[in-house]
């Protein structure tokens, strides 16, 4: 009997091996070849070249995976093949030592057989001995050789039963072997089908061999097993976090780290809400959002979920990122105790709301024209490789929540989830100009409406959405496309109808980087900010906008031309314009100036749109900005005037919840004048002692007994009859009061603005020829006293502060801001 | 439309190397053992799986290096031959931009 051979072709699986191995090297040097094509596309600022940087960088990253791939599928058929070829050597080897021992065996049972045979002859044939029977003579002599020869036959046959034994027995070990690794490689087979978990193996770039990726991918595995096993433990267990199963997860989370494999092995199987629901067992209620027992367990769990998030973002598609934001966003009604905290960590929000933590820029504003250089606005922070990949994911968990929504708004309960996933977004100009101002027109009103006009009070102070706003909004401005400089303008105008009524409904207060984020996003449309003053009547009426100022670009709502530096002159360049609701406008800046944060960068804003129409009309070699319109003084002090309108519609339009303030006190004196009538409205003209002893006992204010004996005093001292009316007018005061402080807030506002634009117009006349005294004398009106330079200035000033302004020409009543439209 | 400022020869090489991996996805999409080579049915049913799960992959890549080829052979073209706008035609040939989404 022959002993088979483990079957297969281990030449042919080598060969097989050596192929795929061959076949990846050309793959990763097709990538090598295509990488210096993205990176010169990826230096120019098109969007075009973008597009094309972008396919070539998937069809390169593509490459690369596959051939990651085929490398490691090499690896373990190479391996399986010298296995395979060992095991066959020793099975043949075991077999040939089989079939020798096996003829020995034979060869020695017949020799047994023959002597035996033999000896019973001789016993019969020869001479015994009477008595005993026993042999004599030769036969004596030859049967004891024939038993001697059969004790040797005996040996031999054993000894051959054995070896054939033991060679039987090492090829059935042989096959186990084979079978054993038949099985491993079946399996590490297998694990590379797992598409994700080797694409991000190869898109993590972390390299390593296969076992290391069959090894993280188990772990993976079996992380989301424990994940599963934790959601499934009963509240009424207590917390896990501190039991041996806690620490265990702790340990396993821990090991992971930032391993791109192990997360996606461990979100290909792990569900979102188990994940939450998770979380949730791990600490009780309460310590989850800040009691001391158990918040490191807590803040270390989810802050290794947000590693694991980005490590697995960073390598996976950006079709899957978004699918994964849905994902993770779909699975929070079921787990709603925890999953928005942890969705919002697994964002990289911090446990509690940190808003520097997000990422945002914080703004170091400067005040007044001087200091108006910088306002290091989010477009303008580059997004990194993490940014952008996480903005995948948040704007897929945004989409989610549009999904679900509908028309509603958001549920309280998850706006720390949508928070951070806009905070997220606003870290990618790209992201977000493609989410927020998105192409449709209808679906962008849509979620400017759910985000920014919502009136929820943000968990973050409204820094995620605002930045999101700030960002995707100068993405646009700043686009060479103009039909993305049109989306982002139709967002800007948007937000502005429903931020009053929304995120600044009533008398919220948001974070001062909130504030200071809403007033970035008005960057490029300060130009029309001047149009509040123009298009108010005196009597606070606005007028309704021109046909022309109104036009739509491309068809894009709320979008309107770029503005002219003065009627009848160009314009400076400038994206297309949005064609904003001045009413509204004037309550945004109203309501994201209460910090001094917010009020500084309103004007730092003012000021860098009044040095870049200075720098724009005033050229520094003395020339004339091409298509400005401008040939003589007169123009260029109508363009300043312009300039220094806008700057005051802004300046103005921060002291107008100053006023308003004081109006409402004075209004609140007069509610309780009205109420202690009885004490003030009878004619009075006793002593303040009287008086208080009158009625003013029965009042329990303080505050009106104060009021009230002040009044009698005056009263008496002047020797009046005291009524409301008179009461209302002698104790009034705040709103005058508020009025001078606007005032003089106005003149010192104004000088620096005025300043600025003389020494401009003296640079400019100094660099075509003129004396410094010629060029004084030239712009000798440009000065803070000068009628010419202060009354635009004041005009738009004092109309953008004074709460009147914005009246409804059909009812004569104050419009409404927050009157959704 | 900008133009690149790109070397010809980097459009000359990477049109060699994207027909060269074509040529290579088209290659691995055909079995590269023969049935029963392994020896083992686990072993086969194994690999049988992996060609499946990476035939949608393999798919893409294919059309993509074939896009890849033609967008660069043509933009090469465009560019070696006057001033042409190059990133136009990698741009018209490889798609629709991402923010469409």
């Amino acid at each position: 009997m022959t002993l088979p051979l483990p079957p297969g072709s281990p030449t042919a699986v080598d060969d097989a091996a050596r192929a795929l191995a061959t076949r990846a090297k050309t793959l990763e040097a097709a990538a090598d070849r295509v990488a210096p094509v993205c990176g010169a596309l990826g230096g120019t600022r098109t969007a075009a070249a973008t597009t094309a940087a972008e396919r070539l960088s998937e069809a390169s990253a593509g490459a690369r995976g596959l051939a990651q791939l085929l490398r490691a599928a090499a690896g373990v058929l190479a391996a399986f093949a010298a296995g395979l070829a060992g095991l066959q050597a020793a099975a043949r080897s075991a077999g040939e030592r089989h079939a020798e021992a096996a003829a020995r065996r034979a060869r020695w049972t017949a020799e047994e057989r023959e002597l035996d045979r033999q000896i019973r002859l001789s016993e019969l044939t020869g001479t015994a001995v009477p008595d005993t029977g026993a042999l004599t003579g030769p036969a004596a002599w030859h049967v004891r050789e024939l038993h001697q020869r059969l004790t040797v036959a005996r040996r031999e046959r054993k000894r051959a039963e054995s070896d054939t034994h033991a060679a039987a027995t090492e090829h059935r070990g042989v096959a186990d072997r084979h079978r054993d690794a038949a099985r491993a490689a079946a399996l590490r087979l297998a694990a590379l089908a797992d598409t994700r978990a080797v694409r991000a193996w190869a898109l993590g770039g972390r390299g390593g061999t296969a076992e290391s990726f069959l090894a993280s991918r188990n772990a993976g595995v079996a992380a989301a097993a424990l994940f599963a096993r934790l959601a499934a433990v009963s509240p009424h267990d207590g917390p896990i976090a501190g039991t041996e199963l806690g620490d265990t997860l702790q340990r396993v989370l821990h090991e992971a780290g930032s391993d791109a494999v192990f997360w996606s092995a461990f979100w290909s199987v792990a569900r979102p809400e188990e994940v939450y629901r998770a979380a949730a067992r791990y600490v009780p209620d309460g310590a989850r959002y800040g009691l001391a027992a158990y918040q490191e367990e807590w803040e270390s769990l989810l802050g290794a979920l947000g590693t694991g998030t980005a490590a697995w973002a960073l390598a996976h598609t950006p079709a899957e990122r978004l699918a994964f934001g849905r994902r993770a966003a779909d699975g929070l009604p079921a787990a709603p105790e925890a999953g928005p905290a942890v969705l919002a960590a697994m964002l990289g929000a911090p446990p509690k709301p940190v808003p520097q933590a997000l990422g945002h820029p914080t703004a170091t504003p400067t005040t007044g024209p001087a200091g108006a250089a910088a306002t290091a606005g989010p477009a303008r922070a580059a997004a990194t490789d993490r940014d952008t990949v996480l903005a995948d994911v948040a704007t897929g968990v945004l989409m989610a929540f549009d999904d679900r929504l509908g028309a509603g708004s958001i549920d309280p309960v998850d706006a720390p989830a949508a928070a951070a996933a806009l905070g997220v977004l606003s870290r990618d100009p790209a992201a977000a100009l493609a989410y927020l101002a998105t192409e449709s027109p209808t679906v962008l009103d849509e979620r400017v409406d759910r985000w920014l006009g919502s009136p929820l009070v943000w968990p973050d102070g409204g820094e995620g959405a605002t930045a999101a706003f700030a960002t995707a909004a100068l993405a646009g401005a700043v686009s060479t496309s103009r039909a993305e400089q049109a989306r982002g303008a139709q967002l800007v105008s948007r937000a502005t109808t429903v931020l009053p009524g929304g995120l600044l409904h009533g008398n919220r207060v948001l974070s001062p980087a909130a504030e200071t984020n809403v007033a970035r996003a008005y960057q490029f449309q300060l130009g029309t900010a001047g149009d509040l003053s123009a298009r108010t009547e005196f009597s606070g009426e606005i007028r309704p906008a021109t046909a022309e100022a109104t036009a739509d670009v491309d068809g894009r709502p709320g979008t309107r031309p770029p503005v002219p530096l003065s009627p009848g002159l160009g314009s400076m360049p400038q994206p297309v314009q949005a064609d904003l609701d001045l009413f509204r406008w004037r309550e945004v800046i109203a309501r994201t100036s209460s910090t001094p944060e917010g009020a500084a960068m309103w004007l730092a804003e003012a000021a860098n749109h009044h040095e870049a129409v200075l720098s724009h009309v005033f050229p520094a070699d003395g020339g004339t900005a091409p298509a400005s319109g401008i040939t003589d003084r007169l123009d260029h002090t109508a363009a300043v005037r312009d300039s220094l309108r806008d700057a005051g519609a802004v300046a103005g339009a921060l002291q107008v919840q100053h006023l308003r303030q004081a109006e409402i006190l004075e209004a609140q004196r007069e509610l309780v004048i009205d109420g202690v009538g009885a004490v003030v409205a009878a004619p009075v003209t006793a002593s303040a002692g009287a008086l208080a002893g009158a009625g003013v006992q029965r009042v329990a204010s303080a505050a009106v007994k104060r009021l009230a004996t002040e009044v009698a005093r005056v009263a008496a001292d002047q020797g009046v009859t005291v009524t409301g009316d008179l009461l209302k007018e002698l104790t009034n005061h705040e709103v005058w009061d508020a009025r001078q402080q606007v005032s003089l807030t106005g003149d010192a506002l104004r000088g620096p603005f005025v300043d600025q634009a003389h020494d401009a117009a003296v640079a400019w006349s100094q660099a075509r020829g003129a004396t410094p005294a010629e060029a004084a004398a030239t712009w000798d009106h440009l000065i803070p006293e000068h009628v010419e330079a202060a009354e635009p200035f004041d005009r738009a000033y004092e109309k953008a502060a004074h709460p009147d302004t914005g009246v409804d020409p059909s009812t004569g009543e104050r419009l409404d801001p927050e009157e959704r439209p | 439309m900008p133009r690149l400022d790109l070397d010809t020869s980097i459009f000359d090489a990477c049109a060699t190397a994207a027909r060269a991996a074509a040529d290579v996805v088209s290659d691995i999409s055909t079995p590269a053992l023969a049935s029963g080579a392994t020896g083992d049915p686990a072993v086969e049913a194994a690999l049988g799986d992996l060609g499946h799960a990476w035939a949608a992959d393999i798919a893409l890549l294919a059309t993509q290096m074939a896009a890849v080829a033609a967008a660069l052979t043509s933009a090469g073209r465009v560019f070696a031959t006057a001033e042409g706008d190059v990133v136009g035609t990698l741009t018209a040939l490889l798609g629709q931009p991402r923010g469409a989404r």
